[in-house]
């Protein structure tokens, strides 16, 4: 992560300052310099085709472009709408309900687990027994190598209202079975308590890297002043972790309009689908299966910029306050 | 890198005097999430051994009832169980190696001080790595370039990312300069310095953008949902067990005496079973190599 950082703040600030009034000495191009440039193109060539082609596509967005069969109609022979197809979007009383659903359930996403990580790699530093610490690990980091279908399939199971552990746990305490697959009322808490537990584990290395890191003075320092364990992790580890997760927090701020859609179908069912339905799923069903290119590529774009916008001016905040962009 | 962190660690534990109740506290927090994490791996397992009927009375929590391995047996007289792990093997075999090819030859040229506009071609990657044209123009772009329900849906279109290239660029910017001026005294080009200088020496983070690439072709399904879908010979093993989870049943033509045994709950057990047994075995050989591309990544910053 710190790398793309990196990488971004030295190639975005470094241009050498065009001396005024000197023309440009003329590139040489001797073999060498041909052959890195050829490496460059490659990768050049490949995003030119997989991510720019579909940027051109996009101007499906503000064409009529929907039930067309034939692609290259839809997107060059199809009249123009303008901004109707950006309109119909707001018009239509399906939209609103799931923009509502993409940012509520994303919002509680986020806020529940990206601090998780953190804690847990506070809290595994605090553990001594490296043996034991390292056995802890192991099994929490199991979960990220589940596939994502194995996953759903596998919590519902646990939440089966006949065969799962879970209800019977709740019936023992007296309460009524819960649907938890079915019922829209708890679709968000299985989902965002399954995502923490799946994730926690191995989201957790990368901060438990920069903490193993960290300078051992300051902790020594910490000793000396009298600092208890407490204070040494206010004082010491959380000001350690602090700029990375703040990275990580600025990094995901644009899935608030959308999480992958690929967890999302599986935990979708007929039953959930007012809480379950967001702008990804909504736009595969209709651009792919219902054939509404128009519609869904306005929708996608408006999402995508949505994005771009959080991202920015989330950037620009942290500008503000610490005074350097987290990323450019 | 690894004897640094040891080292850290022996000296904390040095200071340690005895444990306090802080430390039970947490020793026990962590316990229970270890346990969660567990603990739904082991009910899978526990009722895929289950019988079906049996199973679907409730109350296999801990461990198998009635042993059987129906559900197993049921599973893998599938064909298309079969046909989908040997279209994942492949698959996993050919989209990754190709990646790092890519990523790492790109890094390589976007890392020399020769390449010429090195300005154009990072921002024309960082771009990309923001903003997006949107799943629906991708999908037509595919269907356009004839990809559709092909088996190179599966490799090309994630054949590179700038991501990869940006942290083995980072790590190769970390080879001393002097090999190069060496390589190229001796006369080598460039193309024949990434071969046989950079690739041996770039191996460790080669190795975690490698591992990483198998595990997500192994865990993806949704390429084969969306982009692929009619061609039934090129599913992939994962898009297969949804199939198997959601509908519960197996084309499966085992006899009825061993299929009495099993229930679509069990069945569906089996299955997710076998769609993670693989990974899940190999990952504690591979831990390090998982782990350090990570490791290496935040150290650095």
């Amino acid at each position: 992560m710190t790398e793309i950082q990196e990488a971004m703040q030295t190639e975005l600030n470094t241009a050498p300052p065009k001396p005024k009034g000197e023309k440009k000495p003329r590139k040489k191009w001797h073999k060498n310099n041909v052959e890195v440039f050829i490496m460059a193109m490659i990768g050049a060539c490949f995003l030119f085709v997989f991510s720019y082609l579909p940027m051109v596509g996009a101007v499906l967005a503000f064409k009529k472009g929907d039930g067309y069969l034939n692609m290259m109609d839809a997107i060059f022979a199809s009249p123009w709408a303008g901004f109707d197809n950006f309109r119909d979007i707001f018009l239509d009383s399906r939209f609103v309900p799931i923009m509502l659903n993409t940012l509520g359930f994303n919002l509680l996403r986020l806020a529940l687990t990206m601090p998780a990580p953190v804690v847990v790699a506070i809290m595994y530093n605090e553990v001594r027994h490296l043996r034991l610490k390292k056995g802890l690990q192991f099994f929490a980091y199991l979960p990220n190598f589940i596939s994502i279908v194995v996953w759903v399939g596998l919590v519902h199971s646990l939440t089966d209202m006949q065969t799962g552990p879970l209800n019977n746990l709740f019936q023992t305490m007296g309460s009524d079975p819960i649907n938890f697959k079915g019922d829209p009322k708890y679709s968000w808490g299985m989902i965002i308590i399954s995502d923490i537990i799946k994730g926690t584990g191995w989201g957790s290395i990368m901060y438990l890297a920069a903490i193993v890191g960290t300078n051992e003075e300051l902790y020594d320092a910490a000793d000396i002043d009298g600092a208890n364990r407490f204070q040494k992790i206010w004082y010491v580890t959380l000001p350690v972790v602090m700029p990375l997760f703040v990275l990580q927090l600025v990094l995901s701020i644009s899935s608030i309009m959308g999480n992958d859609a690929a967890s999302m179908l599986l935990w979708q069912t007929q039953s959930n689908l007012e809480k379950t339905e967001v702008i990804n799923t909504f736009v595969l069903k209709e651009g792919i299966n219902n054939m509404l290119y128009s519609y869904a590529s306005a929708v996608g774009l408006f999402q995508s910029l949505v994005g771009l916008v959080l991202l920015v001016g989330s950037n620009w905040i942290s500008k503000k306050i610490n005074g350097s962009g987290v990323i450019f | 890198m690894k004897q640094k962190i040891e080292k850290t660690e022996k000296r904390r534990r040095k200071k340690v005097k005895h444990d306090t109740a802080f430390d039970y506290v947490n020793i026990a927090l962590l316990v229970v999430l270890a346990l969660l994490c567990l603990y739904p791996m082991w009910f899978v397992i526990v009722g895929s051994f289950n019988k079906g009927y049996d199973y679907l009375k409730g109350g296999v929590y801990f461990w198998p009832r009635t042993f059987t391995l129906a559900n197993y047996a049921v599973v893998l007289a599938d064909n298309r169980i079969w046909q989908g792990l040997l279209m994942t093997v492949i698959r996993c075999l050919i989209a990754p190696l190709l990646h790092i090819f890519l990523c790492s030859i790109v890094a390589y040229g976007m890392s020399r001080k020769e390449l010429h506009f090195k300005k154009f071609f990072n921002i024309f990657g960082l771009i990309t790595m923001f903003f997006s044209g949107g799943l629906v123009p991708f999908y037509v772009l595919c269907k356009l370039l004839g990809m559709l329900n092909t088996f190179a849906m599966y490799i090309l279109p994630g054949a590179y990312s700038v991501y990869n290239m940006i942290l083995i660029r980072s790590f190769i910017k970390g080879i001393p300069e002097e090999l190069h001026e060496a390589a190229v005294l001796d006369g080598a080009g460039e193309f024949r310095i990434y071969f046989t200088m950079i690739i041996p020496l770039s191996m460790p983070i080669l190795m975690t953008v490698l591992l990483w690439g198998i595990l997500g072709h192994w865990n993806d399904y949704t390429t084969t949902m969306f982009y692929t879908p009619s061609n039934r010979n090129i599913y992939t093993l994962q898009y297969i067990l949804m199939l198997i989870i959601q509908e519960g049943n197996v084309q499966s033509s085992v006899g009825s005496s061993v299929s009495g045994e099993a229930a679509s709950e069990t069945i569906s057990l089996a299955a997710m079973v076998i769609g993670t047994i693989p990974m899940l075995i190999a990952f504690p050989f591979l831990q390090k190599y998982f782990t350090k591309g990570l490791y290496v990544g935040s150290l650095k910053g």
